[in-house]
């Protein structure tokens, strides 16, 4: 049989009534006698008959398809049973089972590699290809009816077999994941967003198996549904694992399976079967319950969204304006730039998360730096962001091979920005675009010419229109880029774009996209200018704007001309980021502060609220007001630092919080230095001498106690980490009735402040301990003599109270 | 041989509820002003964009399981009561270990060093908070892989420095794991380097379909 007749074969039992898949296969092979631990292909193809019973009872119970036994039957898998040099016998010889054990469809299995695949593992997405090649291969020259691709943790994967397979054949293929109990893979992808991926990449069907029981399958189906331009597949457990005596069992019978039945149907699945647990008895309780279920309808022939690993973005006509972010484009960056030279990506990943963080629902994505290899760093930079952004990413380059390079290895459905009218672009882009299912932003750029108006563009428009759905595009593929050029320059370029975009809004039905900072080039206050183009924009119907999110005043523009446009209900959005009001955090400022004048009092608000940067105009206008600068130390700044350990000892505020008001007190504190009477050791409370014991590398929590001690006036002698006992010991002996403070962070290493200590007492020092760190207990503590803290601000008070003892 | 399978990178969302509880953040009593939380944010997620998780685990038949000590196919014995009954019952060890990597950590003490300790310490809990998260992520990702040979994972793992399991059985796994190829080393009190590097032992359990 023809791939075209396959496909016709699979789309007739569609069209009749809900297709009836198997049950599980593994399970019931154990049963037959198949010892744990070998690898299930082998033992089965040297026991066809064992596993031809099974095949016969599933297609007996009524499976329409049986999947062949060779999820397994890759080379990677076989390896490990040292039978990777037979993928194409195994195949062969597997699929000959399920053929002769019913006349029903066959499909040829491909299941994990057991590897995880480039960018979130180490095997090369190519070398994933191939595997799955080979597999493929052999299953469709053994005459699989179609194939399927199940059991998939990881979206790359799925996406590795299914391009495999899709640059060999146009079998009907059929793809189910597996989700772990939140509703999304290991990875974090949720089954809308793999739906999207794996349907615009050329599946005939997806879905969900194993991971769950029937009930939760038939949520995970449900939310797909709206937005699948393919049928469904459900194929779940046998229940919910039930744990007894240390070991798991799936416990749901055939019946009680049968019932969950219609739920899944009613959700959306077209194609039901069964998984782990399940048994041909199930299946025919499947095969009953669907006998009367309603044939798939397909509601939607195209969808116009975007997918990452972990994130989805439908188009819809009544969505607020998506925001693009633009700083991923090294363009007049020279940080970036020089990152990207070098091979760097923390500023990647940094200026990626600034603006998810911002409210980017997409990234645009430019590896455009001169001297560089683009088709290398944009690849490099697209895995990098589908493991560390969760937004779909935006392909920005005119390279081909770039964009290339980058679909491949990209883990979702992206958007290429951009193919033009350009005859070479078209012809490299358009193919590209059609095999990796991506969406691409339509440019009304010509051969040499970039058309000045609306009509112009139009034209353009209809032109690649026509180009592109020779490959199957519709108008939900693609986004139309408004073109925007600089009004200085051309002063009809606003009028013209904005003419184009109603134009594409409202008479050609399809969605506009803007980079909108080209609008101002050469104009004074460019972000006024920026906003009232994009809000005229907006108004003309722009669907989706290039920006850069981390301007505020840019997001709060684009989020009030949704309001306006009626695309933000009650103004939520707008209100939400508008009012960032401050939770109100502050005790009351004591009447003495207050009696020093409003001056004192901002000292004393920047301390206890931890705002450094408004610390240093605070104190001089203190200064100027004639606030002397040891009054605002003891008046002002210490009172407000102990309010501050104080509301950390309530809890209401977190470390974060403390800290930050330390670091302003010590700010201010340097500040007043050179103004200060009474500074120095004469006048300071006492010595502290810090240091993590030898042995022990973690200072964290000695260096938080150091910095709050010095914020009360302590001179600290911080010795570091891995500090020998004769380091410590010789300090001790020179500061005289100092407090010593040790810190150790694991059992290994508290052990050598006993040692210490004793050693203080041999010599008949005078100085005093406390001890600290995540193992020591305030009882190991008082075993020793020693004080004890908890945290820094205990420290501080404890140490106050051993110097003021004397002892 | 024990064989190994090593993660170069793991997909973490931001565990940002943990890191704030790892920071003293108390719901209901801790008071956060909202560009106070915008800032420490933006601090994770700087943090996060520093980690560089890799993971590695390691499956392996038991030779000998008692009440006191566990002992593996390569001639590697755990001695610990907690650790031999987490793995009653089961039919191989899982043997784990993730880091942050060595730039986190570089980061963190320069931070130090500059006095900016706020920043120290969010980026010291955001390092702490993805290992620990990789930890689970990998026994994730070995629940569902051995799902096919019938098999679970404990719900629960085991770390040496913890009960009855003395932190010198460290050395043992970094042996196993061979974690100086994930660049971590084991000082002489067997603590590992990069800090923010953790391993754990867990079991494997046989599933068994009625």
């Amino acid at each position: 049989m023809k791939t075209r007749e396959k496909k016709s074969v699979l789309k007739k039992l569609l069209a009749q009534r809900p297709v009836v898949l198997d049950g599980a296969t593994g399970t019931e092979l154990q049963k037959g006698g198949m010892p744990a631990g070998v690898c299930p292909e082998l033992w089965a193809a040297a026991q066809p008959e064992a596993l031809a019973a099974i095949q016969r009872r599933y297609f007996e119970a009524g499976a329409d398809i049986v999947y062949s036994c060779t999820f397994g039957a890759n080379r990677m898998k076989l390896a490990e049973f040292g039978a990777a040099e037979r993928v194409r016998e195994l195949n062969a010889a597997l699929v000959a089972v399920a053929r002769r054990s019913g006349s029903g469809l066959v499909a040829g299995d491909m299941g994990p590699t057991g590897q995880f695949i480039e960018p979130f593992g180490t095997v090369a997405f190519n070398d994933a290809v191939s595997v799955y090649q080979e597999q493929a291969t052999a299953l469709i020259a053994a005459g699989v009816d179609l194939l399927v691709i199940e059991t998939m943790i990881d979206i790359q994967e799925a996406r590795a077999a299914l391009v495999a397979v899709r640059e060999i054949s146009d079998i009907p293929t059929l793809v189910t994941m597996t989700y772990e109990r939140g509703g999304r893979t290991l990875n974090g992808t949720d089954p809308v967003a793999a739906l999207i991926t794996l349907q615009s990449l050329g599946a005939d069907a997806v879905g969900c198996n194993c991971s769950t029981g029937p009930q939760d399958m038939a949520k995970i189906i449900a939310q797909m549904r709206p937005y699948a331009t393919v049928p469904l597949a459900a194929k779940p457990n046998a229940g919910l694992p039930v744990l007894r005596d240390g070991r798991t069992f799936f416990d749901m019978g055939p019946e009680e399976f049968g019932a969950h039945v219609p739920a899944l149907l009613a959700a959306g699945a077209a194609l039901v079967g069964g998984c782990c647990g399940t048994t041909p008895a199930h299946i025919r309780a499947v095969k009953n319950a669907a006998a009367s279920g309603a044939p798939f309808v397909a509601t939607r022939p195209r969808l116009a969204a975007l997918s990452s690993a972990r994130r989805s973005l439908i188009f819809s006509e009544t969505m607020p304006l998506v925001i693009v972010g633009e700083c991923l484009n090294p363009t007049g960056k020279k940080a970036l730039q020089q990152e990207l030279r070098e091979g760097n990506f923390a500023l990647v990943q940094t200026l990626a998360r600034d603006q998810e963080a911002a409210g980017a629902q997409l990234l645009d994505v430019n590896a455009g730096v001169a001297g560089i290899d683009e088709v290398k760093t944009l690849r490099d930079m697209v895995a990098l962001l589908a493991v560390h952004a969760q937004s779909p990413l935006v392909i920005d380059s005119a390279n081909p091979a770039a964009v290339e390079a980058a679909l491949r290895v990209y883990p979702g459905r992206a958007l290429i920005n951009s193919i033009s009218g350009e005859t070479k672009k078209m012809e490299a882009l358009l193919p590209l675009a059609a095999k990796y299912g991506a969406l691409f932003i339509l440019l009304p750029l010509e051969d040499g010419r970039v058309p000045l108006t609306a009509a112009e563009r139009i034209a353009v428009v209809r032109k690649v229109f026509r180009a592109a759905r020779r490959y199957g595009f519709t108008k939900q593929d693609f986004i139309v880029d408004g073109l925007v050029l600089t009004v200085s320059s051309s002063p009809a370029a606003a009028r013209e774009t904005l003419k184009f975009i109603a134009w594409n809004a409202q008479q050609f039905k399809t969605r506009t996209i803007a980079g909108l900072s080209n609008i101002s080039f050469g104009l004074p206050n460019r972000p006024a200018a920026n906003a009232v183009f994009l809000a005229m924009a907006q108004a003309a119907g722009l669907s989706a704007a290039i920006l850069n999110p981390l301007r505020e005043e840019a997001m709060l523009g684009a989020l009030a001309g949704d309001v306006m446009m009626e695309r933000d209900p009650a103004a939520a959005r707008f209100i939400a980021r508008a009012a960032n009001a401050a939770a109100g955090t502050a005790s009351a400022v004591p009447p003495a502060v207050h009696a020093a004048g409003e001056s004192a009092v901002a000292v004393y608000r920047a301390v206890l609220e931890g705002r450094r940067q408004e610390c240093a105009a605070a104190v001089s206008a203190a200064l100027r007001a004639g606030i002397a600068a040891d009054k605002l130390v003891v008046e002002v700044m210490i009172p407000a630092v102990t309010a501050v350990g104080e509301l950390f000892d309530r809890k209401i505020y977190f470390l974060p919080q403390l800290l930050a008001g330390a670091e302003t007190m010590k700010t201010a504190c340097s500040l007043l230095e050179p103004y200060r009477q009474t500074t120095g050791p004469q006048a300071a409370p006492g010595v502290v001498i810090l240091a993590t014991v030898q042995g022990d590398i973690h200072d964290i929590g000695k260096n938080i106690v150091a910095l709050l001690l010095k914020n009360h006036g302590f001179t600290v002698i911080d010795l570091g980490k891995d500090v020998a006992a004769a380091e410590i010991l010789a300090q001790a002996r020179r500061f005289e009735n100092s407090v010593v403070g040790l810190s150790a962070l694991m059992t290994t290493t508290m052990v050598r402040m006993p040692e210490i200590i004793e050693q203080a007492r041999r010599e008949g020092l005078a100085c005093r301990f406390i001890l600290g760190g995540a193992v020591v207990s305030e009882s190991f503590a008082r075993a020793q003599g020693a004080a004890y803290a908890a945290d820094g601000v205990q420290a501080v008070r404890v140490i106050q109270g051993l110097v003021h003892q004397g002892v | 041989m024990i064989k190994r399978q090593r993660f170069e990178r793991i997909p973490l969302d931001i565990p940002w509820r943990r890191i704030y509880y790892r920071l003293g953040f108390a719901d209901g009593k801790t008071a956060l002003a909202a560009e106070q939380q915008r800032q420490i944010d933006e601090c994770i997620c700087r943090a996060s964009a520093l980690v560089q998780v890799q993971a590695v685990y390691a499956r392996a038949a038991f030779e000998l399981q008692t009440d006191e000590q566990v002992g593996l196919e390569d001639g590697t014995v755990f001695r610990s009561r907690s650790v031999a009954d987490l793995l009653r019952g089961a039919v191989e060890i899982l043997i784990m270990a993730a880091t942050a990597g060595a730039e986190i950590m570089a980061r963190i003490r320069q931070l130090q060093a500059e006095g900016r300790m706020q920043e120290a310490v969010i980026y010291d809990a955001t390092a702490s908070e993805l290992s620990d998260a990789a930890l689970d992520w990998l026994m994730d990702y070995v629940r569902r892989a051995v799902v096919r040979e019938n098999k679970s994972v404990t719900a629960r793992r085991f770390s040496a420095g913890y009960g009855d399991f003395p932190l010198e059985n460290q050395g043992l796994i970094f042996k196993l794991l061979a974690l100086t190829e994930l660049g971590v080393r084991l000082n002489a009190q067997h603590i590992m380097e990069p800090e923010k590097s953790v391993s754990a032992v867990a079991g494997i359990v046989q599933r068994q379909e009625l």
